[in-house]
């Protein structure tokens, strides 16, 4: 017997599509601030170096998600607005976890969610009407899966308490991602968000903290920059260990991240996924370094480096994004260029090829500053002018005052560079 | 005919031929510049003028600012010479 083309399921069609769309653009938009938020409070170095990845993947799918939502007759003024309220509360009590370890419990439940959802959407949209959807939603199952993968791994290297923990918020997080509807929905409505928050949870709101989480395998948890030593071997290392200290930007970054008015434009977010993705792969670059070298990368007296954490941490976000691109990584170029051309001509093409991939990044990343920092301040280059130039004079005097305690502080050699007026443009 | 370009602090000077962009001038004879997107995007090629000009056009430097232009400041990676120029270098 012949199944009526009337009496076969209905596909998706465009509305319901849209639908959909926005709600997965919603989700990985605010993934990748629950991820920046807690990144800046997790300890633990490998785990540190590996969710930048997922956030910039997060952020690429959020980006083609509110692409394709745009292309389905949706106002284009109104795709980032009106989120369906419980999906939010579900968000922010994702976001509020009692500690990290529940922060990654709710990042294995909505990648879990993802990827049943997209396999949801692949079987019942329309297949040749929405094959734009399709095509991305296949990409990004595929990538899903392996940072679910990636995720499930990193929850395997975790205490066996630290698992429980994070069982136990699972259950509780699927129990409310039901009660949402799950991320394709139904849509709800704010009595669906007053059943959500009956449920028995704790919730601690998300505070940013002054100065980040470190891993207590470091030696050292003092404030460490140092001058360039001159021994060769030396300075291999402590160029190496310049990179891994990157891993104090993905947190500025992060945390601008966090502060930033959502309402900024998209793109400015997706620009931020991207930067601070590279500068965990700079981190990480740093980190294989000096395993390389057969050094450990714990064991050391000043690779815990969190001085631009701590000194951009109150300020205003555009006078955080100006400290580290408008002035140190514009400023720090003239040194990757340096590493980079001295280890072509000692032939350390390993050495060589990580100073050149982060002076490319830093082009990128130098871009962005200039970019994002005037509309930060209303497109007003005249208060951006003066913001650069107030937030110079204040690095540069945390810089030495830093510098007055050298046992403690180390020798910021890089502030003295700028005090002495080298940079003054 | 070519231009004349002199780093005033290094010391050195090198030669920019009409419509030559600064950066691959000073590449091309050996004279280190900072740099990093030739594009005009990034900025780090930024220099600032002291005698003559480096001309920008602001339609392909979009980066530099009104207020970094009044500083005298231009990029070199997509700046070329209509005269003799001493930059702060």
């Amino acid at each position: 017997m012949q199944t009526s083309k009337l009496s076969a399921p209905a596909l998706f069609g465009v509305v319901e599509a849209a639908r959909r769309m926005k709600r997965f653009y919603y989700v990985k938009r605010s993934l990748a601030r629950l991820i920046a938020g807690w990144e800046i409070r997790i300890p633990l170095w490998e785990i540190k170096m590996q969710l930048p990845y997922q956030l910039f993947v997060d952020t690429e799918h959020a980006d083609q998600f509110r692409t394709r939502v745009t292309e389905l007759r949706y106002p284009a003024l109104d795709v980032d607005e009106d989120f369906d309220p419980a999906l939010v509360r579900f968000m922010e009590i994702c976001m509020d976890a009692p500690e990290w370890v529940e922060s990654l419990a709710a990042m294995k439940l909505i990648r879990t969610e993802f990827v049943t959802n997209y396999r949801d959407y692949l079987n019942h949209t329309h297949p040749v009407g929405d094959l734009p959807s399709i095509r991305i939603v296949r990409a990004a199952l595929a990538e899903e899966e392996l940072l679910l993968a990636q995720l499930n791994a990193i929850v395997d290297t975790l205490l066996e308490s630290d698992r429980q923990m994070l069982e136990l918020q699972l259950l509780v997080l699927r129990r409310l991602m039901e009660a949402t509807g799950g991320i394709s929905g139904p849509s709800t409505d704010l009595t669906t968000v007053s059943i959500m928050n009956s449920l028995p949870i704790t919730l601690v709101p998300y505070t940013r903290p002054h100065l980040p989480a470190r891993d207590a395998r470091f030696t050292s948890s003092v404030l460490r920059h140092e001058d360039a030593p001159t021994d060769p071997e030396r300075l291999r290392l402590y160029r190496f260990r310049t990179l891994m200290d990157e891993m104090s930007a993905v947190e500025v970054l992060c945390g601008c991240l966090v502060d930033s008015d959502p309402t900024m434009p998209w793109a400015y977010f997706r620009d931020m996924g991207r930067w601070i993705w590279d500068e965990s792969r700079h981190c990480e670059m740093g980190f294989e370094g000096i395993k390389s070298l057969g050094v450990d990368p714990f064991a050391s007296d000043y690779i815990n480096n969190y001085g631009s954490y701590a000194f951009s941490s109150p300020l205003p976000v555009v006078e955080r994004i100006a400290v580290l691109s408008l002035l140190s990584e514009t400023a720090t170029v003239p040194f990757k260029i340096q590493c980079k051309e001295e280890y072509e001509e000692t032939g350390d093409k390993r050495a060589e090829q990580m100073f050149d991939y982060d002076w490319a990044d830093e082009a990128i990343h130098v871009t962005y500053g200039n970019r994002w920092a005037p509309v930060l301040v209303g497109n007003d280059t005249d208060l951006l002018g003066q913001t650069v130039d107030a937030v110079m004079e204040k690095w540069i005097a945390w810089g030495l005052k830093m510098a007055e305690e050298p046992e403690k502080n180390g020798t910021y050699g890089l502030f003295r560079y700028f005090h002495e007026g080298e940079w003054k443009l | 005919m070519s231009y004349e370009v002199t780093l005033k602090r290094k010391g050195i000077s090198f030669q920019v031929d009409p419509g030559q962009r600064v950066l691959d001038a000073a590449l091309a004879q050996g004279v280190k510049l900072v740099y990093a997107c030739r594009n005009g995007t990034c900025k780090t090629c930024v220099v600032k003028v002291l005698e003559g000009d480096i001309v920008n056009d602001p339609e392909k430097s979009p980066a530099l600012f009104p207020f970094e232009r009044a500083r005298g400041l231009r990029l070199t990676c997509i700046g070329t010479c209509e005269g003799n120029v001493v930059i702060d270098r």
